[in-house]
């Protein structure tokens, strides 16, 4: 397809389509593909497939994704056949970068034509799916020939992977590699678009022209076109980096950014309100509106051989939302400063009671500002309005496409519509779904909590984290379980008094913990969820928390751990898994935050992996007691969640009457901990589960040189001081529940007294029944109002045949000392358990 | 809150009340004889019942429910209820229980009154007979319960006990020891779970056999006292016989704590630490500066743009370009910056490039030095095979744009072993002068640092030290040293 005439045609179209005409644009297009050989030309066809689509306010981005892709498909097929080696764009050949290129091959351009738009719109249909392995994919393919590609295309291509990296970092940047992986894929692309470009010199030039001849300012630039375009993309720049600096917590640089877009967007951005076609109408071609006028101007650009490619003018985003964008930010860096007011106070001078996304957003940070402020539940209400309010453009079920199917989703055949104009908009309903989940967690709502971490984990299915959480639900539902099946602890021990008079018996509770396998979860608390939380996940394909659930969920997290620390920066699941099989199958498939601009940086050891870097550049604002607190929150590594997850796994193992294989996690952790940054509580909690598990498996010699693991003798100054050393240790652990607040002199005395217990339990097995009773008297000293410690009194009574004395504590209720007296008489009472 | 489990988390029970009611009944008949009062709990219950059945008897022992008769009468069916089997008391599943009861005896069960050391002797040797016999044969079992107690006492009474102890202890003791060698004895519970206790603490009030006497307290537990129960019960006490009542399994609930589960010390296990909520957690939400899909601009273009240069490029490769078409290129490439990207040159189309036309070469590297993927061009370079024109090439490229030190040193490295593998005399002679020419042309530009290759450069002069310019190489050397 040659000539001028064509050439003046699809430039109208393409004015056309800029100014939102699409019937005459779809009419220009359908000219010429009437003309020889325009039905084979596939950019053609693609931007028919867009203006279509575009007609109908782009509500079934499943099906552009579609035709893209069939499009896509016949052009690779008939490269084929031709079997041509002399296509354009065959660089691929030869710029392949790295290994991960041979799983990009698919992407990477092997047709005739050059299909990077093609590409581009269906890197940017994937991200809107937020399915960002698959867009990352592309984009990877797509910027390892950044140089071929036209330079808007190309900028374009930045901006998408750019928030394709922004999106899927967001909340799970914990570690220094983290940092270090985000930082180096990001510089690579803000490199790229620092560099100068076509536009923005041509741009420079004429107000350099334009200053020579004496009235050139910034206001002139922003008259003209192309000032507006360099300035949009400067200031794009700006929040760009504020951004990427932002979720790097690099407070000072991201400070600096977002003072230059915002000194940026007062200059030159903001719409003057005297002139109303500068407003609202960024993106078009700044020409007329009639469609004469469009022709007209499309023709003088043909003519002058202009093919309109040459300005970075697409992407100008919708009046306000560039303010909106910048103030947002700003709001996000005084959160990371922890000024919580003045945060508040921008996030509510740039809502305006907008519905979907922006609402959405503005509910979720408001969220998240309540729960740092300590007001949990007002937060929690926050993260629920969010929810309700994401969910009305919550994801859709793909068509045909198991990546898409997102278990309870409503199911429109055509997926979540795009913004009317083009623009590609991933719901954030799984990032607010995580959001409340935590929330829910820290106010001990578990069973409510692991439905929403269900839901996020549709979407970061690849963060371990997300694994551990649901795991942590499942066993903190499990305890509340437990504790409400065997009542206030004051009945724990006498389960039933049977017979009368002289046939009188009191029967003890027997075997803890009853039956773990048929523990269903309190799936009496579904439907207290509030907001749009339930139904989000069917009901088929929920998952249920229970212990053996939190087994799978754990396995997923060692599972997605283990990749991490080989470092792979592309992790997928294994297709087994659990919200039906097929379905988290399918989002491991495509879906997912995965995926590197390098992936050259090797294995990275597990020993470097517990920072202390404290959070963020120190400034003038913060106080010195807020100081004092930000650097409590040190990182957490991955050894530290694979600490957690290996006891966790150690303590569900027990909990299921599965001694090996606790006894096998302990140990795990005990010997891998070598490499680790030492957490004696984490230490001291494995010594005890892998104890337990060698007790239940007959090997009490073992146990007790885990229980005392300087192979000491029980003597009276070496036992206490290896104990104490262990409950210093314990009453470190930072929890988030209720029990968190309780003084750490209560920790340290339960501490000590559930170790002499144990050690009491050991000794009995050795037989060693002297040793036991004198265990259980210091067990007692330690801790008198132990139900546990009442527990073995009462057994040790039993075991040596005094009935009367067993009695005699049962009935009091307080366990008669053995032989030492009790310690202390200030401690504080002990909390109903969980 | 009640302690009571849900329906759905009960345990399944061990025997029925149905059960528990006809048991009774076979024990309360004080009329009929222990051989009766097997054959009706034989004809009573079928062979697949009779372990539990048996399970509970054992618990109504354990928890000395049953008055003396009764207990003879407990033990002989269970004694009696495996006697068939060709292994004898080794296979009866009761009898580490009767082991147990000999060897502990009833405990402080003895009814008020009653000589309860007597009493106690007369159960033990029962016991230990019905174990050495199973079948019964020197225990009569044509009489009631009732008169086999009087008759056994009066049979201690009238025996010497430690005679006794002389013949039935070590009879019992080889019994014993011939069970523990059994698999069933081994796979006995390990662990915690084996050092159970009864899990039932008698608490005697008031009654016929009295008891231990507590001093109230026991209200507060759930079940009530002694005290205060009503009249018509205490009359209900006062009938012969144990009754449900008696038993306090009236209510399902009472049937579900029947079970052999033992009264173990419990491990303290404390919970797993939850993770702390790190403040990089939380997801922050900003608005997106969303991305648009693009319309294909370059739709109507010529899409054989560039395609001449990629023709004559094709040949570049194949054979020297005539000047005209060399022109052409160059020109081509300086209009267009990106079509160096896409006028067919690869990375492994280079040496050929290379040996055909360098000029071209040369204004194409120059070209791509700003590229990304600069190094992958100068590595084909590098690992190309020596020649003229590629070192015509380097000597350009180092006089234009500054390389990579390593790429320089890898280059030379190639030369010179380049010069000493090849076979050729004359070609070697010819390939040594040029390589020297080109060390003495960088070291003099000052590319390279001379000591960083002092070494090898040396070595590769006195090599070949009869050609004249590695003689001077040699010099040039030394004048620098």
């Amino acid at each position: 397809m040659s000539g001028s005439g064509n050439a003046s045609l699809a430039c109208q179209a393409r004015a056309f389509y800029g100014v939102g005409k699409y019937e005459k644009a779809l009419e220009c297009l359908q000219q010429l593909s009437m003309q020889p050989g325009g039905g084979d030309d596939p950019r053609l066809q693609g931007n028919l497939v867009l203006t279509e689509h575009a007609k109908g306010g782009f509500k079934r981005p499943l099906i552009i994704k579609d035709r893209i892709t069939t499009l896509r498909n016949s052009l690779k097929t008939r490269s084929e056949k031709v079997g041509s080696v002399q296509g354009a764009f065959r660089a691929k050949e030869s710029l392949r970068l790295d290994a991960e290129d041979e799983d990009a091959d698919e992407d990477a351009d092997d047709t005739e034509t050059d299909t990077s738009v093609l590409l581009y719109n269906l890197a940017a249909l994937n991200f809107h799916e937020k399915q960002y392995g698959a867009s990352q994919h592309i984009l990877h393919a797509l910027f390892a020939r950044i140089e071929v590609l036209e330079e808007p295309l190309a900028v374009q291509v930045c901006f998408l992977f750019l928030d394709v990296l922004l999106h899927s970092a967001r909340g799970n940047i914990h570690t220094v590699k983290d940092r270090e992986r985000l930082s180096h894929n990001t510089a690579a692309l803000l490199a790229y678009l620092e560099r100068p470009h076509a536009f923005t010199s041509t741009a420079l030039a004429a107000s350099e022209m334009e200053d020579k001849n004496g009235n050139g300012s910034a206001d002139s630039l922003v008259g003209s076109g192309k000032g507006l375009e360099t300035a949009e993309f400067t200031f794009r720049m700006h929040l760009y980096k504020a951004k990427v600096r932002l979720l790097l917590r690099d407070i000072k640089s991201s400070k600096k950014e977002l003072k230059s877009a915002l000194e940026i967007f007062q200059r030159e951005l903001r719409p003057n309100p005297a002139d109303p076609s500068a407003s609202g109408k960024g993106g078009t071609l700044g020409g007329g509106d009639s469609d004469d006028e469009v022709a007209a101007a499309a023709s003088t650009a043909a003519t002058a051989g202009n093919t309109l490619m040459g300005g970075y003018d697409a992407s100008l985003p919708p009046a306000g939302v560039a303010n909106v964008a910048g103030l947002y930010l700003k709001a996000n860096l005084e959160y990371l400063r922890q000024n919580y007011r003045k945060a508040l106070k921008l996030l509510a001078s740039c809502h305006r009671g907008e519905d979907g996304a922006m609402r959405a957003a503005y509910l979720n940070d408001m969220g998240c500002l309540h729960s740092k402020m300590g007001l949990h539940s007002v937060a929690l209400q926050y993260f629920q309005r969010a929810v309700a309010s994401s969910g009305q453009d919550r994801p859709a079920s793909a068509n045909g496409s198991p990546a898409g199917e997102t278990p309870g989703m409503p199911l429109l055949p055509g997926g979540r519509p795009l913004e009317t104009d083009g623009r590609v908009l991933p719901h954030t309903f799984c990032e607010i779904a995580y959001n409340t989940g935590l929330q829910l967690l820290i106010l001990g709502r578990s069973v409510q909590a692991f439905r929403c971490f269900e839901n996020a984990s549709l979407v970061f299915y690849n963060r371990p984290r997300v694994w551990l959480r649901m795991a942590e639900c499942c066993v903190h539902a499990y305890r509340e379980e437990e504790g409400r099946r065997e009542g206030p602890v004051r009945d724990r021990l006498v389960r039933r008094v049977l017979g009368r008079g002289p046939h009188r018996r009191l029967v003890l509770a027997t075997r803890r913990g009853g039956d773990c396998r048929e523990f269903q979860g309190g799936d009496g608390a579904r439907g207290a969820a509030g907001g749009g939380l339930d139904g989000s996940v069917g009901e088929d394909a929920r998952g249920r928390c229970t212990l053996l659930y939190a087994v799978k969920c754990l396995q997923n997290a060692l599972y997605l751990l283990s990749v991490a620390s080989q470092g792979g920066g592309r992790s997928r699941l294994p297709m087994t898994s659990l919200l039906g099989g097929s379905k988290l199958a399918g989002a491991g498939d495509t879906g997912g935050d995965g995926g590197s601009l390098d992936t050259s940086n090797g294995s990275v050891g597990g020993g470097e992996q517990h920072e202390t870097v404290a959070l963020g550049g120190s400034t003038g604002a913060a106080s010195a007691s807020a100081d004092k607190k930000r650097a409590s929150w040190q990182e957490q590594g991955d050894a530290q969640v694979e600490q957690v997850v290996l006891l966790t796994l150690s303590y569900v193992y027990l909990c299921l009457h599965e001694p090996v294989l606790a006894l096998h996690y302990a140990e795990l952790l005990l010997t891998r901990g070598a490499g680790w940054a030492e957490d004696e509580g984490n230490r001291v909690a494995a010594r005890t589960y892998a104890a337990e598990a060698l007790c239940v498996l007959g090997r009490p010699d073992e146990a007790l040189k885990h229980l005392l693991p300087g192979g000491t003798p029980l003597s009276e100054e070496a036992g206490v001081s290896s104990l104490q050393k262990q409950c210093q240790a314990e009453s470190k652990r930072v929890v988030v529940t209720a029990e968190s607040f309780l003084p750490p002199e209560h920790f340290a005395a339960r501490a000590r007294c559930a170790l002499h217990l144990n050690l009491a339990n050991v000794y009995l097995l050795q037989n060693n029944l002297a040793a036991a009773e004198k265990c259980v008297g210091l067990g007692l000293a330690a801790c008198p109002t132990s139900p546990d410690a009442l527990r073995s009194l009462v057994f040790i009574l039993l075991r040596t045949g005094n009935t009367s004395a067993a009695l005699e504590a049962l009935k009091s209720r307080r366990p008669l000392s053995l032989s030492v007296p009790p310690a202390s008489s200030t401690m504080p009472p002990l909390p109903v358990q969980r | 809150m009640s302690a009571a489990p849900p329906q759905s988390l009960a345990q399944p029970q061990l025997i029925k009340q149905s059960e528990v009611v006809r048991l009774l009944g076979l024990l309360n008949d004080e009329t009929a004889s222990v051989e009766k009062s097997i054959q009706a709990f034989e004809g009573d219950f079928p062979a697949p019942d009779r372990f539990r059945i048996g399970c509970g008897l054992c618990i109504f022992l354990q928890d000395q429910l049953l008055s003396r008769s009764q207990r003879l009468l407990a033990f002989a069916l269970l004694a009696r209820m495996h006697r068939s089997h060709p292994k004898g008391s080794v296979a009866n599943p009761f009898l580490p229980f009767l082991l147990a009861a000999f060897e502990q005896g009833p405990g402080s069960g003895g009814a008020a009154g009653d000589d309860t050391a007597a009493l106690d002797m007369a159960e033990k040797i029962f016991v230990a007979e019905l174990l050495l016999n199973p079948s019964g044969a020197n225990v009569v079992f044509e009489e009631t319960p009732h008169l086999l107690l009087a008759r056994l006492r009066q049979r201690q009474a009238k025996e010497n006990v430690e005679m006794l102890q002389k013949r039935l202890v070590p009879a019992l003791m080889a019994l014993k020891s011939s069970y523990i060698g059994t698999p069933e004895a081994k796979e006995a519970m390990q662990g915690l779970r084996g050092l159970g206790v009864w899990p039932h603490v008698r608490d005697p009030v008031g009654g016929r056999e009295g008891g231990v006497g507590v001093p109230g307290g026991m209200e507060e537990f759930k079940g009530g006292g002694g005290a205060s129960e009503p009249a018509q019960h205490v009359q209900r006490h006062a009938m012969p016989g144990v009754s449900l009542y008696d038993l306090g399994l009236e209510g399902e609930e009472d049937m579900a704590a029947m079970s052999l589960h033992s009264f173990e010390p419990a491990f303290v296990r404390p919970p797993p630490p939850v993770l702390g909520v790190a403040e990089t957690e939380w997801i922050w939400l900003n608005p997106d500066y969303a991305s648009k899909l693009m319309w294909d601009a370059a739709m109507g273009e010529d899409d054989g743009k560039g395609a001449e240069v990629r023709e004559v490029m094709a040949k570049a490769f194949r054979g020297p370009l005539v000047p005209q078409q060399q022109q052409q290129v160059l020109r081509e490439l300086e209009g267009d910056a990106r079509l160096i990207h896409y006028c067919g040159l690869t990375p492994q189309k280079l040496p050929e490039l290379v040996e055909n036309n360098p000029m071209i070469a040369i204004e194409c590297l120059l070209k791509l030095m700003s590229s990304a993927h600069k190094n992958e061009y100068l590595s084909a370079l590098v690992n190309m095979e020596m020649s003229l024109h590629s070192m015509e090439v380097v000597n350009r490229l180092t006089t234009v744009v500054p390389l990579p030190t390593e790429f320089i040193h890898l280059y030379i490295s190639n030369c010179i072993s380049s010069c000493e593998n090849i076979k050729d005399k004359y070609m070697q002679n010819r390939l040594v002068r040029l390589v020297c020419v080109f060390l003495q042309s960088l070291i003099r530009n000052k590319i390279i640092h001379v000591q960083d290759l002092y070494i090898e450069v040396q070595a590769f002069c006195i090599e070949f030290s009869r050609i004249r310019e590695a003689a001077g190489l040699f010099r040039l050397l030394k004048t620098l040293e």
